[in-house]
């Protein structure tokens, strides 16, 4: 009883029904639930915050507040215009800011990183929020499994030296993994990216905290 | 396609019948997802509630989906169904929804559920669709249980590691380690290992098919002796 005949024009109008009907709904749940899926990415991404400023030792709390980030970096941070960065302040004096970044050179589309960097422009940690890199392969990325990410704990952007910021295959200090080299030159190249900017905008940043800090001194 | 089944039998779905162990469909979530046994639990549970809105909507637009053009219906109403749960997902279960990444929004490839929309849903009222959705679901999931608690038992030597992604913050205590802690099988945790232990499983039903149920398929019968051929059309029950 298969269907041989060309679709008629009701075949397609019903087709058309059926997919504004599906259209509808979809859309209306996704507004519904948009809310709800922006706070719970948000809520994940302040573990992850805790995660790339390291142990509170200092004793005073550290609060995190959402700074804008500068139109004409997002390119380089492959953000989109309204994403925001988060600075870590310690008794109201920022101390280091978390920066997302986004790679769209890896193997299965964007990956998504968080890079936590202090005030000297150190890297603190590196988390890599989500992607769809190969299972097995490039998702060694990720901290649950290997401490490669790690590799860029207290780098910052002169340790090493510009050209080796690289993976090893490209001549830098960076490893990269049996069978997947495409994926970590990915990282390595936006967590050097993502240090650029910081150096770019360490002090716009370190003066916005001071008159934060001291609101009767800003002019 | 066959004719509508009229002694269709809910039941055999979850042995005679099996997505996976017979039928050999939605491999790839069963090979890629099933890690652990909670990754195998947060697929199955997802993929049973898409199978039964996708085969309980298709039921109740049966009379549309008909003609030329009903496989896009369906793989529409099917990616809709996806597309709500990985949206309810990510809502409510953002831990879940990150540990099994691509393979929310890939369920809608699954063939289980194009499979079960085109030869029952579209063909029967509502209610056999939400039963056979909910046996072969609930089949699916019982086999993906199997798969992920044997490959994280023998391939990372714990049991409901991870289970918080489900059930919160009560079950991050439930973690069983009965082997020590550098254990590992690695061929276990990867695809390859997924699908010679599903080998072995289907060796095992097979298996299990001749032992116990001996009678159930009898010998063809014979022809009486002298008797003509006839050759009929269509069916007869």
């Amino acid at each position: 009883m298969t269907v041989k005949t060309a679709p008629n024009r009701s075949q397609w109008l019903r087709l058309l029904g059926i997919a504004l009907l599906i259209g509808t709904l979809v859309t209306t749940l996704e507004i519904l639930t948009r809310e709800r899926i922006v706070a719970s990415q948000t809520s994940a991404a302040l573990d992850y915050l805790r995660q790339v400023t390291g142990p509170d030792d200092q004793g005073a709390a550290i609060t995190f507040e959402n700074w804008p980030i500068p139109n004409r970096q997002l390119g380089l941070l492959g953000l989109s215009e309204g994403d925001e960065m988060h600075i870590a302040l310690r008794a109201g004096q920022p101390i280091a800011a978390i920066v997302p970044s986004i790679s769209n050179a890896g193997y299965g589309g964007a990956i998504q990183l968080l890079v936590g960097i202090d005030f000297t422009g150190r890297i603190i940690a590196v988390r890599v929020i989500s992607h769809r890199e190969t299972v097995g392969l490039g998702d060694k990325i990720e901290i649950a499994k290997s401490d490669w990410i790690e590799a860029f704990s207290k780098r910052s952007l002169s340790d090493p030296a510009a050209k080796y910021w690289a993976v090893k295959a490209d001549g830098g200090i960076y490893d990269q993994f049996t069978g997947a080299t495409i994926t970590p030159r990915a990282v390595v190249n936006q967590v050097a990216a993502t240090l650029q900017f910081f150096a770019d905008e360490r002090a716009a940043l370190a003066a916005r905290g001071t008159s934060q800090a001291n609101p009767e001194a800003r002019e | 396609m066959n004719p509508p089944n009229d002694n269709y039998s809910a039941c055999h779905g979850l042995w005679r019948e099996h997505p996976v162990l017979v039928q050999l469909l939605g491999l790839s979530p069963l090979l890629a997802v099933t890690t652990t046994l909670a990754n195998a639990l947060g697929l199955g549970l997802v993929t049973l509630i898409v199978l039964l809105g996708s085969s309980v909507s298709c039921s109740l637009l049966r009379r549309q989906l008909n003609g030329a053009l009903h496989l896009p219906m369906l793989l529409l109403i099917i990616a809709a169904w996806v597309t709500c749960a990985e949206l309810l997902v990510r809502a409510y279960a953002y831990p879940l929804a990150q540990a099994l990444g691509i393979f929310v929004p890939l369920i809608a490839s699954n063939c289980v559920i194009l499979n079960r929309a085109q030869t029952i849903a579209t063909r029967h009222p509502i209610g056999t669709a939400a039963l056979d959705a909910t046996v072969i679901g609930s089949g699916f999931l019982a086999l993906l249980l199997i798969v992920g608690a044997i490959r994280e038992l023998f391939g990372r030597g714990s049991l409901f590691a991870d289970m918080h992604l489900i059930f919160g913050d009560i079950a991050r205590d439930w973690l069983w380690q009965p082997f020590d802690g550098d254990y590992t099988l690695l061929i276990l945790s990867m695809p390859a290992g997924a699908f010679l232990l599903l080998g072995f499983l289907i060796a095992l039903k097979n298996f299990l098919d001749s032992w116990l149920l001996p009678s159930s398929e009898s010998p063809p019968e014979k022809p009486i002796a002298g008797s003509k051929r006839v050759r009929t059309t269509g069916k007869i029950n």
